[in-house]
């Protein structure tokens, strides 16, 4: 169902050594993004249609190319934090262009597609075409 | 188990806390007279984000409950329980430490100590 193309780099961690540095103390295992691709999504099928949520946190919605094209949804865009004014000590946010692409259950109406991005997380509803909803069939009794 | 212990017991495991504990993604920014933290907690309001500084210790806690009602078909994020803590070296006012949330990104910026900060001597 899932066809990932990822650009973007490895998370970067920098080792800490002097004490005029912060370090942390790490309670568990963090989530390892550079083994799965980015960014996560997940999926949900209604009866009336398909929702997608991307958690994409810190961009600028504006640049983010969402597309719908015959039964499948692209997202891509890239994420580019500012580091200016400044030394970075630690880089782990994800950097650099992603591209993700949702081969959809059943067919959307693509002039009805609505995208909000809210709180760091893309979500996108397609309502499913006429033809795919359920039908209701009635029974016929003699 | 007593009846309070065992309600108590069966009470926790209905919940829908989260149980995956991840230590959200941060960068960190050093500035001439501030560092500056940028940490990733998507879908987390303000509100619902407890940054707490005590005895040199930054900690950041946020539980994102169900990211959604239903069921999914895929699912690669949900329910989850962000927390972190940083040890802030001395050098750094914790009465001036300031936090802002935007797109699912929390800044804290920790302003140098007047006393830290370089400065001019002058020599008669």
């Amino acid at each position: 169902m899932f066809r990932n193309d990822w650009f973007g780099r490895f998370p970067f961690f920098e080792a800490v050594p002097d004490a005029g540095t912060l370090f942390d103390r790490l309670l568990q295992e963090r989530p390892v993004y550079a083994t799965r691709a980015y960014p996560p999504l997940n999926v949900r099928e209604d009866p009336d249609r398909i929702e997608v949520m991307a958690e994409i946190p810190g961009i600028d919605p504006n640049t983010l190319d969402v597309k719908v094209q015959d039964n499948t949804l692209l997202i891509r865009g890239s994420r580019t934090p500012d580091e200016e004014g400044g030394k970075l000590l630690r880089r782990e946010r994800q950097r650099g262009a992603f591209q993700r692409e949702v081969a959809l259950p059943a067919k959307v109406d693509h002039h009805q597609v609505e995208a909000e991005y809210r709180l760091g997380i893309l979500t996108i509803t397609m309502p499913k075409a006429a033809e795919a909803r359920p039908h209701v069939i009635k029974i016929k009794s003699a | 188990m007593s009846q309070k212990e065992t309600t108590e017991a069966v009470r926790m495991q209905n919940t829908a806390e989260p149980t995956t504990i991840y230590s959200p993604f941060t960068d960190i920014l050093e500035r001439e007279d501030s560092i500056q933290l940028r940490i990733d907690l998507p879908g987390m309001e303000a509100s619902q984000i407890d940054v707490k500084y005590e005895d040199g210790t930054l900690s950041i806690a946020a539980v994102r409950k169900d990211v959604g009602p239903g069921d999914f078909l895929h699912q690669e994020f949900g329910a989850t329980h962000f927390r972190r803590t940083f040890t802030i070296p001395d050098g750094y006012d914790p009465d001036k430490i300031e936090g802002s949330l935007e797109a699912g990104v929390l800044t804290l910026t920790l302003a140098r100590a007047e006393s830290f900060r370089p400065r001019r001597i002058e020599i008669h």
